[in-house]
């Protein structure tokens, strides 16, 4: 081992498959930590826990991937806006008729109302006017007043599902043709969990209200009526927005956020803490472990005890305190798992250096008058620097699953940049496993254990190309 | 002989703390080495020959220490001196060492010339540049291509490491080179080899010369003066022409009559075994193993007694 040159070590290491999947995963984490300005929106990025951005997108909340339709043998349907006509009257109603094709297996998520009041508007600010919305299905039935309310917002936004109004009026549209569902509803209390966009797009009969029949397609009218209060009041612009019913690479979670973007940024944050932590950590280890046995007597005994006594901290409830009270960015956490990771490779680097420093060339070395630190440095830390890669290889994926952990379990007590951990979390605090949001959960724990496997692999065929006791 | 004295050695003592006993591998050992003078160190595995050398550079490896007696080299007393001034002024600059088995004092990462700048580089300050320059001059002195400089020591054979380790030893110009069981691992040709380049370097570079060795043989090729060293102690100095006539203690007479003679029949041997340096015997040490041990040998240690013009001898039989 000792005298490898660069080109031995790389050609030793392709001899390990593991070793060439585990660089292939890493390249595909280093590309989308390096590549996440490109691949995905950088203002997606900063903004990632800024809701109110979210909310501006107007993408579907609580969405799987795009790709599951694939899967399945059925079309998701997509985002649309329709923007309305604004009619040129001088009556006190304005109506207007959007159409809609519905033409999907799985219908729209939602259904967004918005309305704009044009701002020059000669009016006061307390003038009110009323929104209703009627829905003309293509079987020929008609949901009245799915929407009938009395507001001043001059930009009014109106999600239908999560309109107590429209939820209300759905129901008690598709009452006609399941009366046993509607039983069942009011007797459990179930009027606000269940699906009412799906309702609002299936076919009547029995079941429609609980058991997700099939979709009915085709052209919904939505006839859209602004009743106004002050003539003056003028319409800068209506719009109805169909949310799909899929999105993305891996989703939306129910804040309306591209699951994906969280996923490409986390991969910096994770790649960055994971090899500062670990190069760091490993190398301030290595240089304590060589000093102690090389100074050996005292100085080994007080160093070892101080190490030993460093690794028997239990890191997580102390990292999880520290965190919470130092309000912790990205930076923080690196210093604080530096600090409690380093003793981890000190024991291995001092018995390899036991035997370094017993040989002929260290005394040869001491003997032509180099000092301690040249020698720790220049003598004894060279041979032990091949083994110090394997080491930083192995420690990544401890600084990488502690900072998900420490992430996950503080939720947004904790770091203020994009991890995976704190995806997790969010996805926990949303009861994601509960409601079957698997999209929300499985990519950010996949992320983990890929980033967690490629430096295993990685480091297991370094290890087994640069120690010399388990080559062949 | 040198008229002036290089190296005085008064009454030394090294010893060993290990944790079942101070062991006392060199006790009161006391002899001048002149200017270039050439002094052969000899006595069977065990003696204290290369601890005694490794003392010399206040370099006793641990637990070992320096338990006491001076080491005079220019007036400075390297047995107190404090290592960061040894380290400065004394080691590889005053006196430096051709160590045991070349072959592991070389370290393996670094090439050839970078381990012969090593010297220059802490001591002179040079550069890497100038230092690499001056190895280069200083390899054909040992009889090697500058070329080597940038081989690692793996690419070298046995006899080469041996003069690359020769070449370290004198890069600074030392006044005294200790040279350790310098042939100890080379065979008898390489062996001859780096005798004869050990004999004409001393002469040009003006050196005292102190070569260690348990082989008697290869003494009598170089060395101007022979210490007989026995359980930590020095039992007989001398000229080397003198000692090789006529040896006076009975242990030298010994050691003389175990190497091997084509004419003679048999292999010769001391008897015995030497004692355990935890609890050395009173008296004198070789008294177990001497044929012509007496009551006085078991009570009193000898004091090193004149024997002849340049003689001494530890013995009670010359008093």
């Amino acid at each position: 081992m000792y005298g490898m040159g660069i080109k031995d070590v790389v050609r030793e290491f392709l001899r390990f498959r593991g070793g060439i999947v585990g660089i292939f995963l890493l390249l595909i984490i280093v590309g989308m930590a390096l590549g996440a300005p490109l691949i995905s929106d950088e203002e997606a990025g900063n903004r990632w826990y800024d809701l109110e951005y979210w909310v501006e997108k107007d993408l579907p909340k609580g969405v799987p991937p795009a790709w599951v339709g694939v899967f399945e043998g059925r079309s998701y349907s997509v985002t649309e806006r329709f923007p309305g006509q604004i009619p040129e009257t001088n009556r006190f109603i304005l109506r207007t008729n959007i159409t809609y094709n519905m033409k999907y297996d799985v219908p729209p998520s939602d259904v967004v109302i918005r309305v704009r009041i044009a701002e020059e508007a000669n009016i006061s600010a307390t003038t009110t006017y009323f929104v209703r919305l009627n829905v003309y299905r293509p079987d020929g039935t008609v949901i009245e007043r799915v929407l009938d309310l009395e507001t001043v917002n001059r930009d009014l936004k109106i999600s239908l599902k999560s309109e107590d109004r429209s939820r209300n009026a759905i129901i008690s549209f598709m009452k006609d043709f399941d009366e046993e569902g509607y039983e069942r509803i009011i007797n459990q209390g179930l009027t606000e969990v269940i699906d009412v966009i799906y309702i609002l797009f299936s076919q009547t009969g029995e079941g429609a209200l609980l058991e997700r029949t099939e979709p009915l397609k085709g052209i919904y009218t939505f006839e859209l009526e602004i009743i106004r209060t002050d003539i003056n009041l003028e319409l800068d612009s209506l719009e109805l927005l169909a949310m799909g019913a899929a999105h993305g690479v891996f989703g939306t979670d129910t804040n309306g956020r591209d699951i994906f973007v969280g996923i490409v940024w986390g991969a910096r944050v994770a790649l960055i803490l994971g090899l500062i932590v670990a190069i760091v950590s490993v190398l301030i280890g290595v240089l304590y472990g060589t000093v102690s046995a090389y100074l050996g007597g005292w100085v080994d005994e007080i160093l070892q005890r101080i190490q030993e006594f460093a690794i028997s901290i239990p890191l997580l409830p102390l990292l999880l305190i520290l965190a919470f009270y130092f309000k912790p960015t990205i930076w923080n956490l690196i210093l604080l798992l530096i600090v409690f990771s380093w003793p981890g490779p000190v024991k291995t680097i001092r018995s390899m250096a036991l035997q370094i420093r017993e040989q002929l060339y260290i005394t040869a070395a001491k003997a032509v008058g180099a000092s301690t630190g040249r020698i720790v440095l220049r003598y004894i830390f060279p041979q032990i620097l091949p083994y110090t890669f394997a080491l930083v290889a192995f420690a990544v994926p401890g600084a990488i699953l502690t900072e998900a952990g420490v992430s996950f379990l503080l939720g947004a007590q904790g770091v203020l940049e994009i991890t995976w951990g704190r995806i997790l979390s969010d996805a926990q605090d949303a009861s994601a496993v509960l409601t079957g949001m698997w999209w929300w959960v499985l990519p950010p724990g996949f992320m983990i254990a890929i980033s967690g496997l490629a430096f295993v692999l990685i480091g297991t065929a370094l290890d087994r190309v640069l120690n010399p006791r388990l080559l062949r | 002989m040198g008229n002036d004295v290089a190296l005085d050695v008064q009454e030394l003592k090294v010893y060993y703390y290990t944790y079942t006993g101070v062991v006392k591998a060199v006790e009161g050992v006391s002899f001048k080495l002149g200017k270039g003078e050439t002094l052969g160190l000899a006595g069977e595995s065990g003696c204290g020959k290369s601890t005694l050398g490794f003392s010399l550079m206040n370099l006793v490896p641990p637990p070992g220490k320096i338990a006491g007696g001076h080491i005079y080299i220019d007036g400075m007393d390297i047995a107190t001196m404090p290592e960061s001034e040894l380290r400065k002024n004394v080691r590889w600059k005053k006196i430096s060492m051709v160590f045991q088995g070349a072959m592991n004092a070389l370290t393996p990462v670094y090439k050839i010339g970078e381990q012969l700048a090593e010297p220059l580089m802490i001591h002179k300050g040079l550069s890497k540049e100038e230092a690499m320059e001056e190895a280069k001059n200083i390899l054909p002195k040992v009889g090697l291509d500058p070329a080597i400089v940038n081989r690692y020591p793996h690419e070298l054979s046995g006899g080469m490491k041996q003069r690359v380790m020769i070449a370290m030893a004198l890069i600074l110009r030392p006044d005294i080179v200790i040279a350790d069981e310098p042939t100890t691992a080379l065979d008898v040709i390489v062996q001859a080899q780096i005798l004869n380049l050990l004999k004409s370097l001393k002469n040009e570079f003006n050196i005292s010369l102190i070569l260690i060795s348990h082989d008697l043989s290869i003494m009598a090729e170089v060395v101007e003066k022979l210490a007989i060293m026995y359980a930590g102690k020095m039992v007989e100095i001398g000229s080397s022409d003198e000692m090789f006539a006529d040896p006076k203690h009975p242990y030298t007479q010994g050691l003389l009559k175990s190497i091997p003679k084509l004419t003679e029949k048999g292999l010769h041997y001391i008897p015995g075994q030497p004692p355990d340096l935890r609890n050395p015997p009173s008296g004198c040490r070789f008294a177990d193993r001497c044929p012509f041990v007496f009551d006085k040998c078991r009570r009193e240690e000898p004091p090193m007694l004149k024997v002849g013009d340049t003689q001494y001898a530890a013995c009670w039989l010359y008093e």
